[in-house]
């Protein structure tokens, strides 16, 4: 199925979780909003991913 | 008697070996309660203008907040205030770590120094015993060999040293001021003053006794960071991974600073140097500071070439050392990140001034004759070591960097000036302003140069209206909402005006902004109220913290326009405004037009004057700040 991740389009298997699609793609540190929806940290790994779903990533970006 | 404590100073002049105790009283001290905007303070009432940055005539002040030492992450934070030899602006810097904590624990809010001893000395401070001892040993010893002799020159092992290396001594501009050998006071070349000085540490007792005002309203607050914690996965990140966590999705975007500044994109390079893969190969475990359940710190092991004393890179220094320098080899950063704490220099305008050296050097300003030898080429790793070395002993071609990029390229001319991602001589750090502009008008507005931890970043407007990050922005008046960063246009110019005070009164509180802030931090505007309230039974409100903030920021820049600042230094380097060259943000850049109208707009939100771009009368005197027009 297909997801659209910061406006661009991917393909990812079906009963795909949030929190496998940030592991793949390597995202560790940034908020998720899934159709204009704020998802909280602790529900990542009950979030199933639907086709067409409009996921955005922010990044934080700190100092040190 | 006032409601608000009054400050402690210990005032220390290093000619005469004088000491004295002073109290600001309370009802001052509430104008300026801490960090850097008490440092500002004592300096602006003694300092005249046009000081030598490295002259006895500069002051130099450690401070830290009322509060300081409270059993809560995030309150164990310490300004360093003086004149800055990298800018000639005012100097900024923050750290963190335990020493804070100790330095109030002795009683004190803020330690000045003044004069030059003629020989080099420490200060030891034991709550009402303070010493000007001999440092004789020490002088010209790395970070970690002067604590040992510290220590053993003492005969205790419970201090806490904040001292110079080498590089202070030489007095290279952006020396900074180390403590725990892994901690950094990093920006504005503070360590070199403390060099001029003659200055190689401050020592305190590790002493703690910060109590709250209201123990049973403080505890709920202080309980409450676990579950903050679970619940925010940005700073759960940064506890795991941390500030370098994402580094590889900034390269992934296109907005990673690669090649001096050349381009956003680095893709034969950022995996290797990114905070996972940091995790999974030399990470040898995570350190705190002072009662912080954050945990962001890295401690790093690679046998034989990088010691974990001298703890592990953030994020920016893995962009400086890193994307920057086209260097994809994380031990090579990891040795980079310890010997800048070993010598005691700031790693980002460090590694940028090397990234501006490699780049002046592609483009056949300087050569082998100049380098003695050294090929810096980009991605060569073999002359990060040898470089960090020389410019802290100022020998070669570290002599010419030593001093930063702005006053490097001024020297070796032929357009290199061009090639300085500073501002106001301070170099940018890994943050880009064509990603981010509303970070970038800040980088240009900045009292003392370029700071990605003056302002909120714009990325946290595009979060939805019912996320925590906006409910919180919205109480501080930023309500619009984007669809992605780059736009900058009235609101963000509000958005920045006011993140700026926000985060100004963060430094004068010395909270930590991965914990206390306006948006994505553990703690919000609400709670920090309560901590003022709790913690110091100080009752206050979101307007008088604000105005903290302002106030600092108008200090600031009322010290810059003795110095002869006007918007003229306000401005950021042209390569912003030209099309990045590759990767998936090539072709974007600033507006320049756009840009300088944004500037424009933030003089008159900040109430300065639009033709020098400095506070006026009236703007001093509604922040309470009426005394500067006699200085």
């Amino acid at each position: 199925m297909n997801i659209l991740l910061n406006d661009t389009t991917i393909e990812i298997p079906d009963d795909y979780c949030l929190k496998d699609l940030l592991k793949l793609k390597g995202y560790r540190r940034a908020a998720v909003i899934i159709n204009d929806k704020h998802i909280l940290i602790r529900e990542y790994e009950k979030v199933i991913l639907k086709n067409n779903d409009a996921v955005k990533i922010v990044r934080i970006s700190g100092g040190g | 008697m006032s409601l608000f404590p009054d400050a402690k100073i210990l005032d220390i002049d290093l000619t005469s070996g004088q000491v004295i105790k002073k109290t600001v009283p309370g009802n001052i001290f509430r104008l300026y309660p801490g960090g850097s905007a008490l440092g500002l303070y004592l300096i602006l009432q003694d300092m005249p203008a046009k000081v030598d940055p490295l002259a006895p005539e500069n002051m130099l002040v450690f401070s830290v907040a009322p509060f300081t030492g409270l059993n809560i992450s995030g309150l164990s934070r310490m300004a360093v205030t003086t004149k800055s030899p990298l800018t000639g602006t005012i100097g900024d810097s923050q750290g963190g770590g335990f020493f804070p904590v100790y330095l109030k624990g002795n009683g004190y809010d803020a330690v000045v120094f003044r004069g030059k001893s003629p020989k080099p000395v420490y200060v030891y401070v034991n709550e009402d015993q303070v010493e000007i001892r001999d440092a004789s040993k020490m002088w010209g010893k790395v970070t970690g060999d002067a604590e040992a002799l510290l220590r053993e020159n003492l005969g205790d092992d419970k201090v806490e040293i904040a001292q110079i290396g080498p590089a202070g001594e030489n007095m290279v501009s952006y020396a900074s001021i180390i403590n725990h050998c892994n901690r950094a006071n990093g920006r504005n070349g503070t360590g070199a003053v403390m060099g001029s000085k003659n200055l190689k540490a401050l020592v305190v007792k590790k002493i703690i006794n910060t109590k709250p005002f209201d123990p049973e309203a403080f505890k709920p607050l202080a309980k409450s960071v676990k579950q903050k914690l679970e619940e925010n996965e940005c700073v759960a990140g940064l506890g795991e991974f941390g500030t370098d966590g994402d580094l590889e999705g900034f390269s992934d975007d296109g907005f990673l600073p690669t090649r001096n500044w050349n381009t956003g994109y680095f893709p034969e390079g950022a995996k290797a140097i990114t905070g996972t893969t940091m995790s999974e190969t030399v990470l040898k475990s995570r350190d705190t500071c002072y009662a912080c359940a954050v945990r962001c710190k890295r401690v790093v092991e690679i046998p034989g070439l990088v010691d974990p004393l001298y703890g592990g890179p953030e994020y920016e220094t893995c962009g400086t050392f890193g994307s920057y320098c086209c260097i994809n080899d994380l031990p090579t950063i990891c040795r980079a990140n310890q010997l800048c704490n070993m010598f005691g220099i700031d790693t980002i305008s460090c590694g940028a001034t090397i990234a501006f050296a490699m780049e002046c050097y592609e483009k056949g300003l300087i050569d082998t004759k100049d380098t003695g030898g050294l090929n810096l080429s980009f991605g060569n790793t073999e002359i990060i070591e040898p470089l960090i070395r020389m410019i802290a002993r100022r020998e070669g071609i570290g002599d010419l960097l030593a001093d930063g990029s702005k006053k490097a390229a001024f020297k070796i001319g032929g357009g290199a000036d061009e090639l300085s991602i500073s501002v106001k001589g301070q170099e940018l750090p890994a943050h880009m302003p064509q990603y981010k502009p509303a970070v970038g008008l800040i980088y240009a507005v900045n009292p003392f140069g370029a700071d990605h931890q003056s302002s909120e970043h714009d990325t946290f407007l595009i979060m939805p209206e019912d996320s925590i990050e906006r409910k919180r922005l919205a109480q501080i008046g930023t309500t619009a909402e984007y669809d992605n960063p780059f736009v900058i246009d009235d609101d963000k110019v509000r958005f920045a005006f006011d993140s700026q005070c926000y985060f100004s009164v963060l430094d004068t509180l010395c909270l930590c902004q991965f914990v206390w802030g306006p948006s994505w931090e553990l703690y919000g505007p609400d709670d920090m109220i309560e901590l003022c309230k709790s913690g110091l039974g100080w009752e206050t409100s979101l307007f008088e913290l604000m105005r903290v903030g302002e106030r600092r920021i108008n200090m600031m820049r009322f010290f810059n326009a003795r110095e002869g600042f006007t918007k003229e230094e306000d401005i950021l380097p042209e390569r912003l405004f030209k099309p990045l060259l590759d990767g998936p943000s090539e072709g974007v850049q600033l507006d320049k037009e756009e840009f300088y109208k944004a500037r424009n707009l933030y003089y008159s939100f900040a109430g300065w004057d639009m033709e020098s771009g400095n506070p006026t009368e009236s703007t001093l005197r509604k922040l309470s700040l009426g005394w500067l027009l006699d200085k």
